[in-house]
């Protein structure tokens, strides 16, 4: 049985310290123990962790592209998942070109958790759309992080106190795109339209 | 125990095909060599993976760094008041799912800064401008007008606008403060350039001062004439300070709810903070900053 990362694991457990550490651009080291050995570990363990960041997000592709290639089109936006710690998708119904949304899975250390969700142009009240036509099976994404428009689904919660197996987590992920069945991909495909290419 | 590894056929039969098998049925030694060469390079340009001990020590050395933050967060605490919004759980608009809804932010501080229900008079505007204006002793002479929402031609609408009067040296000043508010959105075409045109056909009895209030204290991307940065942390910083003159007037809780949602809404800031918090280090950080200026604000005679 595979399971999620060990430096990962480490990284949510001590999401604080991490965020501080490997995520600043110029960390404020002051009342840090053994600052240089630390900054060190920390750096092996991030980049580490950020590996299987995107080793997982690139487990959960083909089952979420084979959802929406069933139901309508579906676009991955190619980013360095390491970096980002985020894949994102362009979703579009058949024949609605200029009509389109995206999806996309994240993670999030407080709590920890993966965290499917599903964006629209058009601000909160495209957000609201979303969350009416999903059957209030989501809710607005809080935070200075999240654009405008985001709506999570129902989040993945990932267990630091016993081992995280990776299978069952993509799947959980993949599932948690179903409720956007063909007719709800349309329905939030209206909310927006894109102006005709010229 | 050596682990056998495992291979697939199909590998085995492309081997085959490149690297014919010797008379005896050996691989070639040459080839042999050079497998293990490149196999030595490849693990020498494997990314590093940290060992258990080296997780155990660092996780060591981050709880002692997380016990000495929570030491210095529970020495900032006991200086702030028990009511003080930083520590309160309430957002005034996170309530309504409107944390960073910017018409909500803009209508509540203009509401805050006039004279209304809440019975601060014109104090909050009064600190306010005490902050922006540095350096100056204000005490406003007429109750200042102040507006949300201003329509101005081209359907546009100015945020705050307030005609303000008070005496300096045995003169009267007058201003027009014109505050525009940004969350999360940019600023629109032309925006602040449309505004500055208005203000120049309308600016009151006196002079303008122009405000643009952000989350980063960022600059104007579209202004003609020169509008003076503000974030909202100091505003919260600013508007908490001269609460404390305010707490037996009946706005008093509004205005603490309305400052709570400013820091954790808008400024991301993690309130309520509490003395065991597992994530001190954002809580340090801001307390660190709001503390000492509060301390060079009572330097400088900040009113309240």
């Amino acid at each position: 049985m595979a399971i999620l990362g060990k430096c990962l694991l480490f990284y949510l457990k001590y999401s604080a310290e991490m965020k501080q550490l490997y995520q600043a651009e110029s960390p404020n080291l002051k009342g840090v123990p053994n600052a240089k050995q630390v900054m060190e570990k920390v750096q092996l363990v991030g980049d580490a962790a950020s590996r299987e960041v995107a080793k997982f997000l690139e487990s959960c592709v083909p089952g979420i592209e084979q959802h929406f290639r069933s139901i309508g089109v579906i676009r991955r936006l190619r980013t360095n998942l390491a970096e980002t710690w985020h894949q994102e998708f362009l979703v579009s119904a058949p024949r609605t070109k200029n009509r389109r949304f995206r999806v996309g899975v994240c993670l999030e250390v407080d709590p920890p958790s993966w965290v499917p969700y599903v964006w629209s142009r058009g601000r909160r009240p495209a957000g609201d759309a979303i969350i009416r036509i999903l059957g209030r099976k989501g809710e607005h994404a809080g935070g200075a992080d999240w654009t405008p428009g985001s709506v999570t689904l129902p989040r993945i919660e990932i267990q630091l106190d016993q081992p995280a197996e990776f299978d069952a987590l993509v799947s959980q992920v993949v599932r948690a795109f179903k409720p956007l069945t063909a007719a709800r991909v349309k329905a939030i495909c209206g909310i927006y339209r894109y102006p005709s290419p010229s | 125990m050596r682990v056998q590894p495992t291979v697939s056929a199909e590998f085995l039969a492309d081997l085959d095909a490149v690297c014919p098998k010797t008379d005896g049925g050996d691989l070639p030694f040459a080839f042999l060599n050079d497998l293990d060469a490149a196999y030595t390079h490849a693990q020498s340009t494997l990314p590093q993976e940290p060992s258990l001990k080296e997780l155990n020590s660092l996780a060591e050395d981050l709880l002692a760094w997380r016990k000495s933050q929570q030491r210095l967060l529970q020495q900032y605490l006991a200086k702030l008041p028990d009511d003080d919004p930083s520590v309160s759980p309430m957002s005034l608009f996170a309530t309504m799912d409107y944390g960073r809804l910017e018409t909500a932010h803009t209508r509540a501080l203009a509401w805050l800064l006039g004279k209304n229900e809440h019975g601060f008079g014109n104090q909050l505007l009064e600190a306010l401008l005490q902050h922006v204006l540095k350096d100056r002793r204000i005490r406003l002479t007429k109750e200042a007008k102040v507006e949300a929402e201003r329509s101005i031609p081209d359907g546009r609408r100015i945020d705050i606008l307030a005609d303000c009067h008070w005496e300096e040296q045995g003169q009267e000043v007058a201003l027009r403060l014109v505050i525009e508010a940004k969350i999360d959105a940019e600023e629109g075409h032309e925006q602040l350039a449309v505004y500055d045109r208005w203000l120049r056909k309308h600016p009151g009895a006196g002079k303008v001062l122009r405000v643009f209030l952000t989350l980063e204290g960022r600059e104007p991307k579209t202004a003609l004439n020169p509008w003076q940065s503000l974030r909202f942390v100091d505003l919260a910083s600013t508007l908490n300070h001269a609460a404390s003159g305010l707490k037996e007037l009946p706005g008093y809780h509004f205005l603490r709810y309305y400052l709570t949602g400013v820091l954790r809404d808008v400024c991301g800031a993690p309130v309520p903070i509490r003395k065991d918090s597992e994530n001190p280090y954002a809580a340090v950080e801001y307390l660190g900053s709001v503390l000492s200026m509060t301390e060079a604000e009572d330097e400088h005679g900040h009113p309240g």
